[in-house]
């Protein structure tokens, strides 16, 4: 369950080779930072894995299910949501709703019965809105359930992205730099909401370029530089790893 | 006054000047040259007087409040506003419900047949509009073709009562299946695209059906269109020679007035339920931000289909009133035109809000027809209308509530 495993994927746009060859294996309940200096494929990793982007060679697969070739909205529902490194809320929504749009690929009821508000689409619909309340009850945000997105200030639109992808009861999770634009405070509180969140089971995969986020919480680290993995390890072996620093530093 | 007002309202009076001379501009080609070639100028000046007087009006006004002159006009004002708003609230909301419908339920005891049929003509509209909402407000399609779903309703109204003689209340299923086949057909090859491109595509769909009806002569009569179609008919106990029922055709405009009212209302309580359900939260998930939906889950090939399907089907309903009414139907009845009207009740409205539709519709059918003697003008009005509503109220008459309290808006 929730094991996510990538083999030799190779992503391209036109002549430029986004990706060359990654391979990463996320085990459940994990916490793995994906790290590397800009350009180096870390959101093109979540955009593969998301299904935004397709493979040119190799294969994802997700437990025992083949993932390769996906549309976004069926890997959602196989149960890996994520958040955006810009944050792409539905602003003019309010929080709650945020949250309740990601029960949608949890539900069933349709026109029809939407318009003869049946006794049943009325049942689901009271359970999409406690899940969604429970939630935002999770990151702390009850109740700002009414608030509309837009209206929120950053901090809390950034931990709205996270209670929006918890509300889709993913068993694994992708964060795509949670801690930017967060100030030191802000920054502890969202290590101690990724410890909770993966204290529930589920695995995390987050991008970070913030060390304290990645060093203080993560199990394993991996290194991706022009697109190649070079390194995948526990923090304080990929710390002190030559080709990690030269990476980041230059030779 | 600081001089920084003072250069404030001399630049406000200038701009002022500055329009009033460009719409001068504007004004005389349409009424200063005749068909024989003469220039005048009278006719320009006279109309162009009334409307500058009348902007003089409003431009002093709002002059005087910017510069605080009228602020001994705001404490009575906010006090009757909030006395207002206080009685309103303290109505409850089934007493407001309840006198809307025996507002809407008597309409036709204390008015004539032409207040009747401007009413009717609303209705269509508000059904029209409510039908395009879930395509253009909730689901951020932008849709110039929405007519030709209201064409193909009427259509299959006309030919079904024509050929086959069934009645109206069959007709109306039927003819919402047809329309939202006719919303995939159209809206399966648009999916992939977004904004202008959608735009222009959806302006073309329409048109092709317009065509099609004015050319298929076999089928539609071409341009001379459909004679022939029946009323809604009704079966009423009779107790003539035992208890019978008797079939009578609702020709008469009152009881043509409650039929659009019924499929008014129902389209108001379907639309709402599916605004407020798990449909309508994704397909305004998608309005917002499409790519964020379909990693949130939103199937959104799916449901943009559906939401072109929803729509068109409410057209499709009131096509086939519109052909019940008129017992005639033509193609020049679907124009381009009647699209832009459409959606221009939407966007006046508001996009998305319900009460905001309704309002639109009334304000672009109904004031009109209280205006007849300004039709000349009736383009250039609406285009005014619509500046002046870009500028102080751009989320449309009514704006959208979401579902819980709204917090501080943004304007």
């Amino acid at each position: 369950m929730g094991h996510l495993r990538l083999s030799d994927v190779c992503v391209r746009f036109g002549g430029l080779q986004a990706l060359a060859n990654v391979s990463l294996d996320l085990e459940p309940g994990e916490i793995l930072a994906l790290i590397g200096p800009n350009g180096a494929g870390k959101t093109t990793v979540f955009n593969v894995i998301t299904g935004v982007y397709k493979v040119h060679s190799g294969s994802m697969v997700y437990g025992d299910t083949p993932m390769t070739g996906r549309r976004p909205h069926q890997i959602l529902a196989a149960g890996i949501a994520r958040t955006f490194q810009n944050i792409r809320l539905f602003t003019a929504m309010t929080a709650l709703e945020n949250v309740m749009v990601a029960q949608h690929c949890r539900s069933r009821s349709g026109v029809f019965s939407a318009v003869l508000r049946t006794r049943a689409q009325r049942a689901e619909e009271a359970r999409i809105r406690a899940k969604a309340l429970d939630a935002l009850a999770f990151v702390g945000m009850a109740e700002m359930a009414d608030s509309v997105a837009r209206n929120l200030p950053y901090g809390l639109q950034r931990r709205l992205e996270i209670a929006r992808a918890l509300g889709s009861e993913p068993r694994t999770i992708l964060l795509d730099e949670p801690a930017a634009g967060l100030n030191p405070a802000e920054s502890r509180d969202l290590m101690d909401l990724i410890r909770r969140i993966a204290a529930t089971g589920v695995n995390v995969l987050m991008v970070e370029h913030d060390m304290k986020v990645v060093m203080g919480i993560s199990d394993r680290v991996a290194v991706l530089d022009h697109g190649v993995m070079i390194r995948q390890g526990r923090p304080d072996e990929v710390q002190r790893d030559p080709k990690v620093i030269e990476a980041y530093l230059g030779q | 006054m600081t001089p920084v007002s003072r250069t404030d309202s001399a630049r406000s009076w200038l701009m002022f000047g500055l329009g009033l001379c460009w719409l001068f501009v504007l004004l005389w080609p349409l009424l200063g040259i005749g068909a024989d070639g003469v220039l005048s100028f009278a006719e320009t000046f006279a109309v162009w007087g009334r409307i500058a007087a009348a902007a003089l009006v409003c431009m002093v006004v709002w002059r005087l409040r910017r510069s605080g002159s009228l602020g001994f006009l705001d404490a009575p004002a906010g006090s009757l506003r909030d006395g207002m708003a206080r009685v309103a609230a303290g109505v409850p909301r089934p007493v407001w419900l309840i006198a809307l419908a025996a507002l809407a339920l008597s309409f036709p005891l204390y008015t004539e047949r032409y207040a009747q049929d401007v009413a009717v003509l609303v209705l269509v509209y508000v059904c029209l509009g409510l039908g395009l909402n879930v395509v253009v407000g909730l689901c951020g399609l932008l849709d110039l073709g929405y007519i030709a779903f209201y064409g193909v309703g009427a259509y299959t109204y006309a030919l079904l009562s024509i050929h086959y003689d069934l009645s109206f209340w069959l007709s109306l299923p039927i003819a919402a299946c047809l329309a939202a086949v006719a919303g995939c057909i159209i809206g399966y090859p648009t999916l992939r695209m977004r904004g202008d491109y959608l735009a222009i595509v959806t302006l073309g769909f329409g048109e092709i059906v317009r065509i099609l009806l004015n050319n298929w002569m076999s089928l539609t009569n071409g341009p001379n269109g459909l004679l022939g179609i029946k009323s809604p008919g009704i079966y009423l106990p009779s107790l003539a020679d035992g208890f019978s029922f008797e079939h009578l055709y609702m020709r008469k405009l009152e009881y043509l007035y409650y039929v659009i009212l019924v499929l008014a209302v129902f389209t108001v309580i379907a639309v709402r339920r599916l605004n407020f359900s798990r449909i309508g939260r994704a397909w305004e998930a998608i309005r917002e931000d499409e790519t964020a939906a379909e990693v949130m889950g939103v199937n959104t090939f799916l449901l943009k289909l559906l939401a072109y399907a929803s729509g068109a089907a409410f057209g499709g309903l009131a096509g086939v009133f519109f052909a019940a009414r008129m017992r005639f139907v033509s193609p020049e009845s679907f124009s381009f035109m009647e699209s832009v009207m459409v959606l221009a009740m939407v966007v006046l409205g508001g996009m998305g809000s319900i009460p905001g539709i309704i309002l639109g519709a009334l304000a672009l059918i109904a004031l009109p027809e209280a205006f007849r003697g300004f039709e000349l003008y009736r383009m250039l009005a609406f285009g005014g209308a619509m500046t002046v509503m870009m500028l102080i109220r751009p989320a449309g008459l009514i704006p959208a509530k979401r579902m819980g309290k709204r917090g501080e808006e943004a304007e």
